[in-house]
This record gives structure tokens, sequence and C-alpha cells, in this order.
């Protein structure tokens, strides 16, 4: 392995280790948008997120959803997270 | 690995699967492989109005991809057995 | 890597009664038996629920299970049902 792909393999890790515990948005391939706190996330980009609210698209258009246990995201359907 | 084992175990029971293009398929589930193809036997399609050209299908390979739902009797599963073999499928996966 | 990973949230929810959110509109509730790392899932006393626009309307319908397979394909969330 290249010495620039172990970097950004690096930063992408140290990113997604950095952000647990805080405020995260995360959007999938539905266009669907969930906030909340991340929990935990693994290299399949699965997702758990804790006090999670769903809008459409952005969080300005109407509340969808507000789970108040914790929501497992699978990853494949995950188009990003980040930092809220 | 789990739901491989999990669908041998219901070889030679009457089963009901689901596509994802909405067909409804009830049969005889003959074999599984670990892409969770399935072979039915003796299938009979819930809705033959609808699907006239499976009426004079008798067995069926389903490719796994294309499968939704797999409805199955509850006595056919032994529901301990299973949670337990779901853990330690869990733990395995995390090595 | 935490030892707590996203899928040990299912692996608690096994024995419980969860609420599963599909693609194509489709949602399910049911008792968790058995799941895999592709998220197939296998539910027990499952009621699914169908949301169809018919004519321009919000239409929904139930279908109840005793046992059933879900391939993971599908599933987009997994979390406990709201009561």
């Amino acid at each position: 392995m290249s010495s620039a792909t172990e970097s950004t393999t690096k930063a992408s890790e140290q990113f997604l280790s950095n952000i647990i515990g805080k405020s995260v948005s995360v959007k999938l391939h539905s266009g669907m948008l969930f906030q909340g706190t991340l929990e935990s996330i693994d290299g399949f980009m699965n997702i758990a997120l804790n006090n999670a609210t769903e809008h459409y698209e952005t969080a300005e258009n109407g509340l969808l959803h507000r789970y108040d246990g914790d929501v497992f995201v699978r990853g494949t359907q995950v188009l990003y997270i980040s930092e809220a | 690995m789990l739901f491989f084992s999990f669908f041998k175990t219901l070889v030679d029971q009457e089963v009901t699967v689901e596509l994802k293009n909405d067909i409804e398929l009830k049969g005889t589930l003959k074999s599984v492989d670990q892409f969770l193809n399935l072979k039915l036997d003796n299938i009979s399609c819930s809705n033959e109005a609808k699907y006239p050209h499976l009426s004079s299908v008798r067995n069926i390979f389903i490719r796994g991809s294309t499968v939704r739902y797999v409805y199955v009797d509850k006595n056919m599963v032994d529901t301990n057995l299973l949670q337990d073999a779901a853990r330690r499928e869990a733990m395995s996966a995390k090595k | 890597m935490s030892s707590e990973t996203p899928l040990d949230l299912l692996k608690l929810n096994l024995d419980e009664r969860v609420y599963v959110k599909l693609r194509g509109a489709r949602e399910l509730t049911g008792t968790l038996q058995a799941f895999d790392s592709h998220c197939n899932i296998v539910l027990s006393d499952a009621t699914e629920t169908i949301y169809e626009l018919v004519d321009g309307e919000l239409k929904s319908r139930t279908k109840d299970s005793e046992m059933i397979f879900v391939r993971g394909d599908t599933v987009t969330l997994v979390t406990t049902p709201a009561e």
C-alpha cells in the first residue's frame, strides 16, 4: 500500500473515531436525513444513533419521525455522515 | 452462514417466497446454497390471474438476490436455537 | 476500533420487539429472532405495513405473518418500536 492511500485511510478512520459521541447528520441514498448522537460506526458505515430525528433532504423540512430508542442505520444505504 | 444453515433446516417444508417484483410463490423448499438461492418444488402462485406465465411452472430455481421475504410456519423453527445461533454468529463476525 | 459496534445494537434487541424500515415504503414490526452482518433478519409475530399512493392519496395496508425472513438488501433502519 502506498503512503498516500495509507494516510487517507488514517484520515477517514480518524474522522470516524473523532465524531463518536458528537451530534451528526446522516444522509441516505433515498434522500432521508437523520440527525442524532453518534453511538458507534463500523467500517461498512453501519451507524448507531441515539435520539435520532428524521427529515427529508434537509433539517429545514418538516420532522417526519423522532426515534426515542437507539437507531441502527444500514451502511449500504448511507450516502454520507457529517458533524452536525 | 447463519441463514444458509437456517434454510437447510427448512428443506422439504412448505414455504412462501415473496420476490421483489411482488410475485408470491408457495412451494416445497428443495435446496438452498450459500447465496440463499432457493429451489422450490410443486409451486403454486398466489395470484394466477396476474401471473399466468407461471401457471404451468411446477418447479423453480430462484436467484437469492430477487427475494424480498420468505414466509415460514412458526412450528418449523426452534426460536431458542435460532437466537443462540444469531448470538454466536455476531460473536464470530466481530473477529 | 471500540468493541461497541452498530451491529451490537441488533444483538441487544434479540428476542425483543423491533421496528424495521425497508426500501419501497415498507416497514415491519416483530420479535427479532435472528440477524447477520448483511442485515438478513428473521422476525416472529410480524406485521408488515405497506404505504402506497392511490390516485394521489396515501393509503396503507398491513399483512401479518407468524415467521418471516427478510433479505438484508432492502433493510434501511432498525430500532425499537414507538409505543
